[in-house]
C-alpha cells in the first residue's frame, strides 16, 4: 500500500515535470517568434515615424498632422512614436515640438496616471518616462512623490526632476535633502549625481539651506555636492566657515570644496585658513589640506608640506611628495635635506614620485645647466636616487641617441654613486 | 547477517529518497525566486541609472586586477578588453606571476612598456616583486613582475598596488563586455547599505568570434560536446543558483574570473588566501564571517546583466582537473571556516548555507555514487523492484531536464546571448543529453575530490586551455 502511494507520487510529479518542460519549451518557442515579430514590426515603423515627423517637424507643419501620430497606448505605433521622440527630444533644435508632441499625444498623461497607480516597477518606470520627456508640468506631481517611503521611487524621482531641471524640483529636492539622506531613502552618490545635473543653478539653494545643519552627516554631504559642482565664491565662503568644524569629514570636505584653483580670490586670505589643517590630528584632513593648497597654487606651503613627507600615514606622505615634485626646481633643496636624512620611507617616496613624473628627465636635463648651482644639486638628487636603486632614467637615458659629454658624466656618476 | 545487509540497505534508500527530495525542494525554491528576481531586474533595468554612472563623478575609481601565469596567447585580448571598458575612472594592473613563457615580453613589447623603479610596500604579505612596468602614453596600464605565488598571491600584490577603493579580479583568459565593469559597480552605488562584493555573470567564450580580438562580431556555439554541456551548466548555475542564493542574501560564491571587492574590506579580512584552491569562495566566506564577527551591516551582490567571456576547458582530461579543484576548493573553504558551522554569531551563512553546502555540495557526490551502488546491490538482492528503480531514475532524469529547460528560459527572459534558432534547440537537447553521462562524470570527479582530500593531496591540477602552455604553478599548491 505504502509503495504503491509512492509510486503514485513519483508518476504524478513526472508527469507535472513533464508538463512543465513542454509548457516552458513552448513559452520559449512561442516568446521568441512574438519578440522577433514584434521587434521586426517596431523597427520598421520607428523608421517610418521618424521620417514622418522629422519631416513635419521641418516643414512646420507638424501641429496639423499630428492626428497621424496618435495611437492607443501602450501598441507598437504608440512605442516607436515614443522612441522617436525622445531621441528628438535630445535634438536642440527639435526639444520644444518634441516636448509639445508628448504633451498632445497623450504621453504625459498617461504615464501621470500610472505614477499613483500599479506596482512599484511601473510606477518609477512612469516617473522615469516623465523625466525623459522632460515634462514641465508633471514637476508638481512629481515633487509630491519626494515625500514618498519608497526607496525605488524616491530615486528615480529625483533623477526625473534634475531632468527636467527648474528651479521648483530643484528648490523641492533641496528642501527635502536633509529628510531624504537622513533616512538613506536615496543615497549619497545618487542625490549628488542628480544634483550635478542641475549645474551651478544648485548652489544658492544648498549654500542657503537652513535645515538640517544640525546634522554633521547632512553638512558632510552638503559640501560634497558643492564640491562637485562649478566653483562659486558662495560655495567656499560657506566651506570656509567649516573648516574648523569638530568633526573630521566635515572638515575634510570643506577644505575639497576651497581646494581649487578658481577660488583664490573667492575669500580673503584662503591659503592662510588651510595652512593650519595641515597640522590636523586626522589623516585624511591633512591629506585633503595638501591637495588643496597645490590646487591653490601656494608655493609658500612648501617648507609646512615639507614635514608632511615623514608623516605617520603613508598616504599623506605620498601627497606630500607629489606636491613638492609639482613645485619643480624651487623643491630642490628640501629634496636633498630629505634624501640626504634617516628617513628610509621618505627618501623612497621622493625618487618615486621624481621618476613617476619624469622630473628625472628634468635634473638629467639640469646637468648641463648654465646654473652651476642648478647643476650641483640636480647632479647630486640623480646620485642619491641611483644609490636607492632608482637608476633606470640613468640607464635609459645613456642606452638613448644623445650627447656623450653628458653620458660621459652620467657614467661617471653610476660608477661613484654605490647602485642599490 | 542478510537481514542486517538489507535492513542497511532499505534505510539508506530511504534516505536517499529524503535526501533527493529536499535537495531539489531547495533547488526549486530557487529557482522561483530567480524567475521572480530577473523578472523584477527586466522591469527595473528600463530605468536603471546605470548609464548615467559611466559618465558621473560620483562613481568610484576601481582599479582591474588580472593575475597571469603563462598567458601569452590569450592575455593580450583580457588587457585589451579591460583597457576598453566604459567606466570613468580606472586602471588596470597586470600581475605577472612568474610566467615562463613569453608573456610578460608580449605585454612590454605590445603597450611599449618601460621598466619603472616603484617602492613596493606590502599590506598583504606577498612573494618578492621584481619590476614594474609602464608607460606614460597609457597611464591606466601598470605591470608588476613577481615571483611565482599563485593567483591568491598575485592578486594581493595587485591590491598592495592598487590605489582605488574598490578592485576588480578578472581572469587572463577573459573578455569583459564594455558595459559589464558599470553593471556590476551599480548594486554598490545604489544600495544604501555598504555593498563590499558584487559579481556578475561568466559565459563561456569558446565559439565567438570576435574582431580586434576584444569586440564580438558573432555568438555562435562551439561544436564541442564537452563545451556544450559546460554551457547549460554555466547557464543554470549563474542564472538560478547565483541569482536565487543573492535573493537569500546567502551568496557563498562569486567567479573570480570576474568579481568586484572593496578593498579595505578584503585587506581588513587578509586578503585572498594563498594556498586555497577556490580563492574566490574563500574570500567570499571570509568576508562573511568578518563582517557578521564585526557586526557591521553589509551586502555581497549577484548581478545578472554584466557579462565576462571566460575559457573553458575542452577536453575530459582537463574538464576533471579543474572541477576536481572546484571541489577540493569548496572543501578546504567550509573546513577552513568550520568555526562559522551552526554558529548562531554567523546568521543564515553559518546556521543554513554553510550547512547546505556541507549536506548538499560536499556530501552531494558521495551519496550519488553510493546510491548507485546501493541501487544496484538492492536490485540483486531484490528489495527493489525493476519498475520502481526506472521510475526513480525518470523522475531524477527528468527534474535534471526541468532545471536545464528553466535556466534556458531564464536566458531566453535576459540576455537572449544565443540568438539563433538552432542555439534554442541545441541547448535544449544538451539539456536532456548532459542527465546521461555528463552530470555522472562529474560526480565522479567531485567524489575523487572528496578522496583527494582526505588522503591529504590537494594540490592545483593546472588547467591547460587551448592556446596554453603548460606550467605548472608550483607555488600555487594547497601546502595545508
Amino acid at each position: 500500500m505504502q509503495n504503491k502511494v509512492i509510486i503514485v507520487i513519483i508518476i504524478t510529479t513526472i508527469a507535472a515535470l513533464l508538463l512543465l518542460i513542454a509548457a516552458l519549451f513552448l513559452t520559449s518557442v512561442i516568446r521568441r517568434v512574438y519578440k522577433k515579430r514584434k521587434y521586426r514590426k517596431l523597427d520598421h515603423l520607428r523608421k517610418v515615424f521618424d521620417k514622418k515627423i522629422r519631416e513635419s517637424l521641418e516643414t512646420g507643419t507638424v501641429l496639423s498632422t499630428q492626428s497621424e501620430f496618435i495611437a492607443s497606448p501602450n501598441s507598437e505605433a504608440w512605442q516607436a512614436i515614443e522612441g522617436v521622440l525622445l531621441q528628438l527630444i535630445d535634438e536642440e533644435r527639435y526639444r520644444d515640438e518634441a516636448h509639445t508632441l508628448f504633451f498632445s499625444l497623450g504621453y504625459v498623461w498617461y504615464y501621470e496616471k500610472y505614477t499613483d497607480y500599479g506596482n512599484v516597477q511601473m510606477r518609477a518606470l512612469s516617473v522615469d518616462r516623465l523625466g525623459r520627456m522632460k515634462s514641465e508640468s508633471s514637476v508638481p506631481k512629481l515633487i509630491a512623490l519626494l515625500d514618498e517611503n519608497k526607496p525605488e521611487i524616491v530615486s528615480v524621482v529625483v533623477r526625473s526632476l534634475s531632468r527636467i531641471g527648474g528651479r521648483a524640483a530643484l528648490q523641492a529636492i533641496v528642501e527635502r535633502l536633509p529628510v531624504i539622506l537622513d533616512r538613506s531613502i536615496v543615497t549619497r552618490k545618487a542625490m549628488g549625481m542628480a544634483l550635478q545635473a542641475f549645474g551651478a543653478d544648485a548652489i544658492p539653494y544648498l549654500v542657503e539651506q537652513k535645515s538640517g545643519l544640525d546634522n554633521l552627516w547632512i553638512i558632510s554631504c552638503i559640501l560634497d555636492i558643492l564640491s562637485r559642482l562649478p566653483a562659486d565664491p558662495r560655495s567656499v565662503r560657506l566651506a570656509a566657515r567649516y573648516l574648523s568644524s569638530m568633526n573630521a569629514e566635515v572638515r575634510s570636505k570643506a577644505l575639497k570644496v576651497v581646494g581649487r584653483s578658481e577660488n583664490v580670490r573667492a575669500v580673503h586670505n584662503l591659503p592662510e585658513l588651510v595652512l593650519p589643517l595641515l597640522q590636523d590630528p586626522v589623516w585624511f584632513v591633512r591629506l585633503q589640506a595638501i591637495r588643496s593648497l597645490r590646487a591653490l597654487g601656494y608655493e609658500a606651503f612648501a617648507p609646512s608640506i615639507e614635514k608632511l613627507i615623514f608623516d605617520e600615514n603613508w598616504q599623506v606622505r605620498n601627497e606630500a611628495a607629489q606636491a613638492l615634485i609639482v613645485l619643480g626646481e624651487r623643491s630642490l633643496d628640501i629634496f636633498l635635506e630629505i634624501l640626504t636624512g634617516a628617513d628610509g620611507y621618505a627618501k623612497e617616496s621622493i625618487c618615486e614620485e621624481i621618476e613617476k613624473t619624469n622630473f628625472s628627465g628634468r635634473l638629467i636635463k639640469n646637468l648641463k645647466a648654465s646654473d652651476r648651482g642648478l647643476q650641483e644639486k640636480s647632479r647630486q638628487v640623480l646620485e642619491i636616487m641611483h644609490s636607492l636603486g632608482f637608476s633606470t632614467p640613468l640607464s635609459e637615458y645613456l642606452e638613448q641617441e644623445g650627447d656623450e659629454t653628458e653620458k660621459e658624466l652620467i657614467r661617471g656618476m653610476m660608477k661613484t654613486g654605490s647602485g642599490a | 547477517m542478510k537481514k542486517i545487509l538489507i535492513i542497511t540497505i532499505i534505510g539508506f534508500n530511504y534516505c536517499v529518497g529524503v535526501y533527493f527530495g529536499v535537495m531539489n525542494t531547495i533547488y526549486s525554491v530557487l529557482l522561483a525566486l530567480a524567475l521572480f528576481v530577473i523578472f523584477r531586474h527586466l522591469r527595473r533595468i528600463k530605468y536603471s541609472p546605470y548609464k548615467e554612472f559611466t559618465i558621473s563623478q560620483e562613481t568610484p575609481p576601481v582599479t582591474i586586477l588580472i593575475a597571469m601565469h603563462n598567458e601569452e596567447r590569450v592575455v593580450l585580448r583580457s588587457i585589451r578588453s579591460a583597457l576598453a571598458t566604459e567606466y570613468p575612472f580606472f586602471e588596470v594592473i597586470i600581475i605577472n606571476d612568474g610566467s615562463t613563457d613569453g608573456t610578460l615580453q608580449k605585454v612590454i613589447d605590445t603597450f611599449g612598456l618601460k621598466k619603472i623603479d616603484r617602492v613596493y610596500r606590502t599590506f598583504l604579505k606577498t612573494k618578492p616583486v621584481k619590476g614594474f612596468y609602464f608607460n606614460l602614453e597609457t597611464p591606466h596600464l601598470l605591470v608588476i613582475d613577481k615571483e611565482q605565488g599563485g593567483k591568491a598571491d598575485a592578486l594581493n600584490c595587485g591590491i598592495n598596488v592598487s590605489r582605488s577603493p574598490y578592485f576588480c579580479s578578472l581572469d587572463a583568459d577573459s573578455l569583459l563586455e564594455k558595459d559589464a565593469l558599470i553593471r556590476v559597480m551599480t548594486p554598490l552605488l545604489d544600495s544604501n547599505v555598504p555593498v563590499i562584493a558584487s559579481g556578475g555573470v561568466v559565459r563561456i567564450i569558446n565559439g565567438l568570434r570576435l574582431t580586434n580580438e576584444i569586440t564580438i562580431e558573432e555568438i555562435d556555439l562551439p561544436d564541442n560536446t564537452l563545451l556544450l554541456f559546460q554551457i547549460v551548466e554555466y547557464i543554470r548555475g549563474f542564472l538560478f543558483g547565483r541569482v536565487g542564493w543573492d535573493n537569500l542574501h546567502s551568496l557563498l560564491i562569486l567567479s573570480g574570473t570576474f568579481s568586484l571587492f572593496q578593498k579595505a574590506s578584503v585587506v581588513e579580512a587578509g586578503g585572498f588566501m594563498v594556498g586555497n584552491l577556490a580563492e574566490d569562495m574563500d574570500m567570499i566566506v571570509r568576508l562573511h564571517r568578518h563582517m557578521l564577527k564585526k557586526k557591521k551591516p553589509y551586502r555581497i551582490r549577484f548581478v545578472s546583466d554584466p557579462i565576462c567571456w571566460t575559457e573553458a576547458p575542452d577536453d575530459f582530461k582537463m574538464l576533471g582537473r579543474q572541477r576536481r579543484r572546484w571541489h577540493l576548493g569548496l572543501i578546504q573553504t567550509i573546513f577552513q571556516n568550520r568555526e562559522m558551522m551552526f554558529n548562531p554569531q554567523f546568521g543564515r551563512i553559518g546556521m543554513a548555507v554553510l550547512p547546505y553546502y556541507v549536506i548538499f555540495e560536499i556530501l552531494g557526490p558521495v551519496i550519488e555514487v553510493l546510491g548507485y551502488f546501493f541501487v544496484i546491490i538492492s536490485f540483486f538482492l531484490g528489495i527493489l523492484s525493476l519498475d520502481f528503480l526506472l521510475l526513480f531514475l525518470t523522475l531524477a532524469i527528468f527534474y535534471g531536464v526541468f532545471l536545464s529547460t528553466a535556466s534556458i528560459f531564464l536566458e531566453e527572459l535576459t540576455f537572449k546571448r544565443y540568438p539563433k534558432w538552432s542555439h534554442l534547440f541545441k541547448l535544449l537537447i544538451y539539456g536532456v543529453l548532459e542527465n546521461f553521462g555528463y552530470r555522472q562524470i562529474n560526480s565522479f570527479w567531485r567524489f575523487e575530490a572528496l578522496i583527494q582530500y582526505f588522503i591529504g593531496k590537494r594540490k592545483w591540477e593546472y588547467v591547460h586551455k587551448k592556446g596554453h602552455e603548460e606550467h605548472a604553478p608550483v607555488a600555487a599548491d594547497s601546502t595545508k
